[in-house]
């Protein structure tokens, strides 16, 4: 009846659960034994995963099975399904990877902890719950996938009630991801109500005929409610605080993967279901929200103290791009979307886990008293570079590559439009990357270069066992941004192939007959756009032979001024960490050092006083609105919800 | 009579928007989530309303192309998404004792350390 | 609090009806729940209750003596592995997940032993939950000479 293959996406999720449960019986005495089931229960999904990938992205096929063997009834699905297409694989792959990553690291990071079998337990729920989401085929199953993981993720930000902020954080966490949890609730019983099916493949072949204002709203309360769980901008103040004050390793799984759900969501449902994409006005719709996260999260980056929070809000930054990538609605813009998400996984990943070291190395996160730690913790101090230069879209890092993808499909979309408004859009999103880069220096400076504080005088390396993991995101970074016509060809031209092919997502679940009576037309053979060419290893040359010019021509500057900048410079007897602040080079001083007495360098939130006070109104006006009170947040919710409302019943319906 | 379940459903969630939106008491904000959750509920099982039918318990002997009842689907949506609500009412709940405890207010302008 | 501590006779006596009733009807409707109204979820609430009303009869002490918190999570942790070997099943004997497989001129089919697992869980889900919600009302006048300061402290963060 079945063969094995179609099982294995359901034993990737039922493995994690399983290891969950085993963990609550078992893990409270034997820890030996609990790291043990951890491994295998993280371990199996990858390993099941891999196995995927060659009949779904090589032969094209899409696994399937129905629960229990309830099949359709003439055309009926009366049972659930589970749907695997290369969309699903595709971030199916993610979460299986960087649940592998995070338990490894987990295992060191959390040693200092007590009541461990609780947050394994709670860990491995939630990543059980974000691969039932992402492989389910069922409306109402994503649904309660969707509360399981806001559940875990509350209890585990929450997990260390000690640290400040930590309940306060979880509490507006919920409060916000219950109003998501709301909506999609919502717009699967208006859905259910026209429809009378749950299926997502049956919803698609439903809707061409029975469309109408109902669906169209329900439609808006789904698109809210993936929206809430990508935490987009007017919902993003939760996902902010969030990873602040949890644990490093659930802050990776709360920005860099729970986040992905709810780009999946949108994926999902506005290519393959509702098939909206095409109108231009769901297409600025999607455009406009992801600018604005893009935009206004990468400068509110620039008045954070907390590392992790500064990283938090790159991270909605990061994904407004992707947002901004997948609502251009073209194919090569869906592939550029699926890349970013991708690195973006990746990267923020690293950068989180090397918080989570410079946490646990010194148990500070406060950008305005660390510093210098790069004598301290050379390699998390490399890993963290690394992670910088992806995240700025440096190359040869993936960020440059999926970013270079996103300014090509945008203008590649203005072209074939002749419309500004994506020409605007890029052109944010190229601002955007250049603040992130400006920030990040901000960060790699107030954490690892300039001065070391005293206080931080006994810092020593991290344990091997947590730079494993990191070495293994960092060369994962790289790698997908070397080679990037090879992740196109294998991984990204299947994913949006097949997220764009309704027919096919409906035919091999309902069967054929069902897709062709539907009304759903085969779209045209899918044809791999063309990345721009670029080679990245030129690129790596030209920034290197540039670095040099620039280093040589401040080496080889007037020696006259070096001489009475040297008289005129401070007596020093801190060297400041890096190598290059010789003495006679005082003229960077202010920039780098910043006074001398105390301990300070430049502070954290100082790097760019000259810019943030130009803008300062700007700043203020942006630090009001993030106010930390729940209330506010929930009306900038309900405000977007009847913003979208209204737009989908005028325009898109 | 079933457009009376609609309009209610959708009061109840507008009642507890308004209730999160307003209230500072966290307690408060709980209730508000609860009532929309109520909102939501209603919302579903009055979709799988079918006037006249009875209960959707048959036996496959007794089941015939005439048998009229309600749409069982809604029914159990509706339990599973109650049980979900009574998760996250005791999840609230809890982390609310926590915060009393360590904040000793419940006033949602005063618990505000993460902002800007 | 202290006024209610002795416990009035007739919520004692009525206690003392209700709790046998309520644990059997519970059981009923769990193990009838694949032929009629109720299930495991219904059922494992009504066994459940049992918590309330001993608490109610006889006070937060006699509650901690009855249940054990560390029995209740792991009877969870149990019946959780159950479910899901029970479904896992369906995979291993070469069909599908949830496979409902009728054991041959019998009443009993996997489904029926899901459904008593669902009923295991939430009754001891439900269970422990009331239990710490419970203990949780007792705590405050045990420890209530630091917390000023530490609210404060945090008080003042807050204001800051």
């Amino acid at each position: 009846m079945s063969e094995i293959i179609t099982q294995l996406p359901i034993l990737s999720i039922m493995t994690l659960f399983l290891g969950a449960f085993v963990i609550a019986l078992v893990g409270r005495s034997d820890e030996k034994l609990r790291d043990i089931i951890l491994m295998i229960a993280a371990g199996i999904p990858l390993i099941l995963m891999l196995i995927l990938v060659k009949p779904v992205f090589f032969e094209h096929q899409v696994i399937t099975s129905w629960l229990g063997g309830w099949e359709p009834v003439s055309g009926w699905a009366i049972g659930i399904g589970v749907e695997v297409d290369a969309l699903s694989l595709f971030f199916g792959l993610m979460v299986a990877v960087m649940v592998f990553v995070v338990a490894v690291y987990s295992m060191t990071y959390m040693n200092r902890d007590d009541a461990l079998q609780q947050y394994y337990t709670l860990f491995l729920m939630l990543s059980g719950s974000v691969m039932g989401l992402v492989l389910s085929g069922d409306l109402f199953n994503i649904f309660v996938m969707v509360e399981i993981m806001t559940m875990t993720a509350v209890a585990l930000t929450a997990f260390r009630t000690d640290y400040p902020g930590a309940l306060e954080g979880a509490m507006k966490y919920l409060v916000v991801g219950s109003m998501g949890s709301t909506c999609i609730l919502t717009g699967i019983a208006l859905l259910y109500s026209q429809l009378h099916t749950l299926n997502l493949a049956q919803i698609a072949a439903e809707l061409p005929k029975g469309h109408n204002t109902v669906t169209a709203v329900a439609f808006a309360f789904l698109f809210l409610g993936f929206a809430t769980k990508t935490y987009l901008f007017p919902f993003h103040p939760p996902e902010a605080d969030a990873p602040t004050v949890a644990p490093a390793s659930i802050s990776v799984m709360v920005s860099s993967v729970l986040t992905k759900c709810g780009v999946y969501g949108i994926i999902r449902l506005c290519y393959t279901i509702f098939r909206y994409m095409d109108k231009t006005s769901l297409q600025y719709l999607i455009c406009v929200l992801g600018a604005l996260s893009c935009f206004i999260c990468v400068t509110m980056a620039f008045n954070q103290h907390d590392f992790k929070r500064l990283l938090a809000f790159h991270s909605i930054s990061q994904v407004g791009y992707v947002v901004c990538a997948i609502g251009l609605g073209n194919a090569l813009g869906l592939s550029a979307g699926l890349y970013h998400a991708l690195n973006h996984t990746l990267f923020k990943g690293l950068l989180f886990l090397t918080a989570g070291a410079v946490y646990y190395a010194t148990g500070s996160l406060d950008l305005d008293r660390l510093g210098g730690l790069s004598k301290k913790m050379p390699k998390t101090c490399a890993l963290f570079l690394i992670g910088a230069a992806s995240i700025s879209g440096l190359p040869p890092f993936n960020g440059f590559a999926s970013k270079w993808m996103i300014y090509q499909a945008a203008f590649e979309r203005a072209a074939a439009t002749s419309n500004f408004f994506f020409v605007v859009i890029c052109v944010i999103c190229l601002l955007s990357s250049v603040l992130t880069l400006a920030s990040f220096v901000k960060v790699s400076q107030s954490v690892f270069f300039g001065q070391l504080s005293p206080e931080f005088e006994r810092t020593k390396e991290v344990p091997a066992a947590m730079q494993i993991p990191m070495w293994f995101l960092a060369v994962l970074c790289i790698v997908t941004g070397v080679f990037p016509q090879a992740m196109q060809k294998v991984l990204l031209a299947p994913a949006s192939a097949d997220a764009m092919n309704s027919f096919n997502y409906i035919g091999v679940m309902m069967g054929t007959s069902k897709a062709a009576a539907s009304g759903v037309t085969a779209p045209p053979a899918f044809s791999a756009p063309i990345i721009g060419l670029w080679n990245p290893v030129a690129w790596i040359i030209l920034l290197l032979i540039v670095t040099c010019a620039v280093c040589l021509v401040s080496l080889t500057a007037d020696p006259e001024k070096k001489a009475a900048k040297a008289v005129i410079g401070p007596a020093r007897d801190h060297q400041p960490a890096i190598a290059l602040m010789d003495a006679k080079e005082a003229k960077y001083e202010s920039f780098f050092s910043g006074e001398e007495s105390v301990y300070s360098q430049v502070g954290g939130s100082d790097l760019f006083w000259g810019f943030k006070h130009n803008l300062r109104h700007y700043f203020k006006t942006m630090g009001d609105w993030h106010s930390g009170v729940v209330n506010d947040y929930t009306l900038y919710g309900l405000a977007a919800m009847s913003i979208v409302i209204a737009f989908t019943l005028l325009f898109i319906h | 009579m079933i457009v009376f379940n609609y309009v209610a459903s959708f009061a109840l969630l507008a009642i507890g928007f308004y209730c999160t939106v307003t209230q500072r008491n966290l307690i408060k904000i709980c209730i508000g989530l609860g009532l929309v959750d109520y909102g939501v509920n209603l919302l579903i099982v009055s979709v799988g309303f079918n006037a006249g039918g009875t209960a959707p318990i048959w036996t496959i002997r007794e089941l015939t192309r005439q048998s009229f009842f309600v749409d069982p689907i809604p029914q159990a949506l509706t339990l599973t998404s109650i049980v979900i609500g009574a998760c996250t009412t005791a999840m609230t709940l809890s982390l609310i004792i926590k915060l009393k405890e360590q904040y000793n207010t419940l006033d949602t302008s005063e618990i505000r350390r993460l902002r800007g | 609090m202290k006024k209610y501590k002795k416990k009035a006779v007739i919520v004692r006596s009525c206690v003392n009806v209700l709790l046998p009733l309520s644990g059997i009807y519970g059981c009923y409707v769990i193990f009838h729940g694949n032929s009629s109204p109720g299930g495991g979820f219904q059922g494992g609430v009504l066994v459940a209750a049992a918590v309330l009303l001993v608490y109610l009869g006889y006070g937060g002490k006699a509650l901690h003596k009855t249940f054990s918190e560390h029995f209740l999570h792991s009877s969870e942790a149990i019946a959780e592995i159950i479910y899901v070997l029970i479904a896992l099943l369906g995979i291993f004997a070469g069909t599908v997940f949830c496979f409902n497989y009728v054991f041959p001129g019998h009443w009993l089919e996997t489904s029926v032993l899901m459904n008593d697992a669902v009923g295991y869980h939430v009754m001891a889900g439900i269970a422990g939950l009331l239990l710490l919600m419970l203990s949780s009302f007792e705590e405050p006048e045990a420890e209530s000479t630091d917390k000023p300061e530490t609210a404060e402290a945090a008080g003042e963060e807050g204001a800051k």
